[in-house]
């Protein structure tokens, strides 16, 4: 029998039995979208994270190059890890494509601050007097003049004012102990606002002053030094290999060699472990999820079994008509994967539409791509001719002169 | 000689023995017979029929058909004789319930590897033949007795097989409807030369048959049977 006409026969009997059909279709349904739908929620993330990680950097792939000393306590102005000349040997190294010294930017000055018999550190604002002025309770903001005259002027909040000289208005023109240097209180503003994160650019700190005096005083000996080099790579060479490079380089001739260790920051490897572990979370749920396929696949098995055995009689009048036992076996295979391939098409559709909703309550959207299509497929496939060749089997096996008697 | 059977044996395993249901049978039918095969129930009968049809391959002796052993084919073998050299008529019709008569005659043709669309004229002609023409897209639950017994003769004939096996074909049927039947049977082996072999109970029905088989307790008794 030709091909298109056992399909046209399976579909005829498959038809015949439209619920039955039906429900067995509903569990592949269910399974492969359940499936899909963590699979397209889970890529979405996955691209979502990465993208968000790597937004800053350029295009280009980079490797950061950082040095730790041996002595944490040792200034960091006394170090210079990557010397002139080390930047220059680095930007000949092959696939090298460029080198940024840019600085660490500190976001962060501590200063120890004496209030009467309260010793405490805290984060310290550096003014160059052209900022916008802040709310003041007394005195007055720093301006240009005191940070070109470095002078030891310094803006307090209000609870220190009041602590050590009763209240603002006296503190004025006061002495405060910073790092042991006295400095004059030019100026109080109100007390700081309780906050939940008190790391964050941007936020007040307790305590302002100029920048140039800060510089002077507690500064004086740093040098600007480089110490986080960004090296780029070229498209077409491997960043890995760059980064070995750069290493060998380093850990034999960098300036600091004797005092520390070199160390280099692959972001795209990073990036890509950070991406294989929410990958492999995704497979590891939607491997639980498709334990559902299998169930559903149970009952493909069941629905053709029972198929098989009451249609036992049609199965003797076929073969007396000359089929043989592989058109027979044909004919219910195809049953099988008819009803799982089209479960498959209809839950990969109704998966990406669950998804689709459910990203609507999320920052991210799906991601849809080539070879979840094709795993639908094939999987959908696979279940098919996994749970329909046994009954099909049974199917072609029967005696014919048993069932014709 | 269309048909010889040799020294035919045929055994049903029944637990641990073995019950023989047929004795050495030999038989010989030309092109052209009509055949009757009689006996009573149990007498093995059904099993020679199903044996001379190519539905039974498990038999000791030999079976020659056209000239040719068919001993030992194998089932891809087998379902090709099937398809094209025998046509079958049973008593309880064995029509597929879930198609309509159009695809149950049809259905030959597709298993000989013929396009739907080419059977189209063949499968009318052949329910014109038996007189169902207009009844082609019913189901078989929406016709008589006598209506699906003409639409399994017309599927034993729609691939001009060179023989047709019926079993016991009217032995569900009143009078009437019987004589319908036996005269559709009997036009064809008269008219086209269709060798026919019939299993019966009913003596009535000899009187149509050219060669006469009587069958007891598996052994093939020959000579003209009598009422």
């Amino acid at each position: 029998m030709k091909f298109q006409m056992l399909l046209h026969t399976a579909l005829q009997s498959l038809w015949n039995n439209k619920r039955r059909t039906l429900l067995t279709m509903l569990g592949i349904v269910i399974g492969i979208a359940s499936v899909i739908a963590i699979i397209s929620i889970g890529k979405g993330f996955q691209r979502e994270t990465v993208s968000n990680l790597t937004s800053s950097e350029s295009d280009k792939m980079s490797v950061v190059a950082y040095f730790i000393p041996d002595n944490m306590n040792m200034q960091s102005s006394r170090m210079e890890p990557f010397s002139p000349r080390n930047i220059a040997d680095i930007k000949r190294i092959e696939g090298v494509d460029g080198v940024s010294t840019e600085q660490s930017s500190q976001s962060y000055y501590t200063v120890t601050v004496q209030a009467g018999n309260d010793t405490f550190s805290t984060a310290a604002d550096l003014l160059d007097g052209t900022e916008s002025p802040t709310e003041l309770v007394a005195g007055n903001h720093i301006d240009r003049a005191d940070n070109a005259g470095k002078k030891k002027v310094v803006i307090i909040r209000q609870d220190i004012a009041e602590k050590m000289y009763g209240s603002a208005e006296n503190a004025i023109g006061k002495g405060i102990d910073i790092n042991g240097v006295k400095f004059y209180i030019k100026g109080v503003a109100p007390p700081l606002k309780p906050q939940i994160i008190s790391f964050s650019l941007g936020f007040e700190k307790e305590i302002m002053l100029p920048k140039s005096a800060y510089q002077f005083y507690f500064e004086k000996n740093k040098k600007e030094a480089v110490t986080e080099l960004t090296v780029f790579v070229k498209t077409d060479y491997s960043v890995k290999a760059v980064s070995d490079d750069l290493i060998e380089y380093l850990d034999k001739n960098g300036n600091n060699r004797q005092i520390g260790t070199y160390g280099v920051l692959d972001m795209s490897q990073m990036m890509q472990a950070i991406g294989n572990v929410i990958n492999s979370l995704t497979y590891f749920i939607s491997a639980i999820a498709g334990i559902s396929l299998l169930i559903a696949g149970v009952g493909v098995m069941n629905m053709m079994y029972i198929s098989v055995s009451e249609r036992t009689k049609e199965i003797g009048i076929r073969r007396a008509m000359g089929a043989t036992k592989e058109s027979i076996q044909m004919q219910f295979l195809l049953e099988g994967i008819l009803v799982t391939f089209s479960g498959g098409i209809i839950g990969y559709l109704f998966g990406i539409l669950v998804a689709t909703l459910i990203s609507k309550l999320l920052p991210f959207g799906i991601y849809i791509d080539i070879p979840t299509i094709l795993m639908t497929v094939v999987v959908s496939l696979l279940i098919g001719v996994v749970f329909s060749v046994m009954p099909a089997k049974a199917a072609a096996k029967k005696d014919v002169i048993d069932i014709l008697r | 000689m269309l048909i010889e059977l040799k020294n035919i044996d045929k055994y049903y395993p029944i637990g641990r023995e073995r019950l023989q249901v047929l004795h050495g049978v030999n038989l010989q039918i030309e092109q052209g017979e009509f055949v009757g095969i009689m006996g009573p129930s149990g007498s093995g009968k059904s099993t020679l029929v199903n044996i001379l049809g190519f539905l039974d391959s498990k038999y000791d002796g030999e079976y020659l058909f056209a000239g040719k052993s068919v001993s030992g084919l194998n089932d891809r073998e087998l379902s090709h004789m099937r398809n094209r050299t025998v046509g079958f008529v049973f008593q309880d019709f064995h029509l597929v319930e879930t198609a309509t008569v159009f695809e149950n005659v049809q259905m030959p043709l597709l298993y000989a590897g013929i396009t739907a669309k080419k059977t189209v004229s063949a499968v009318e002609q052949a329910l014109e033949r038996v007189g169902i023409g207009e009844k082609s897209k019913q189901k078989p639950s929406q016709l008589s007795g006598g209506q699906k017994q003409r639409v399994a003769i017309a599927r034993a004939l729609i691939n001009q097989p060179r023989f047709i096996i019926a079993d016991e074909p009217t032995g569900a049927m009143d009078t009437k409807t019987s004589a319908g039947i036996m005269e559709i049977l009997f036009n064809l082996n008269k008219e086209e030369k269709v060798t026919v072999v019939m299993v019966t109970h009913d003596f009535s029905l000899l009187k149509y048959c050219s060669h006469q088989i009587k069958v007891v307790d598996g052994v093939v008794q020959k000579g003209t049977l009598q009422a």
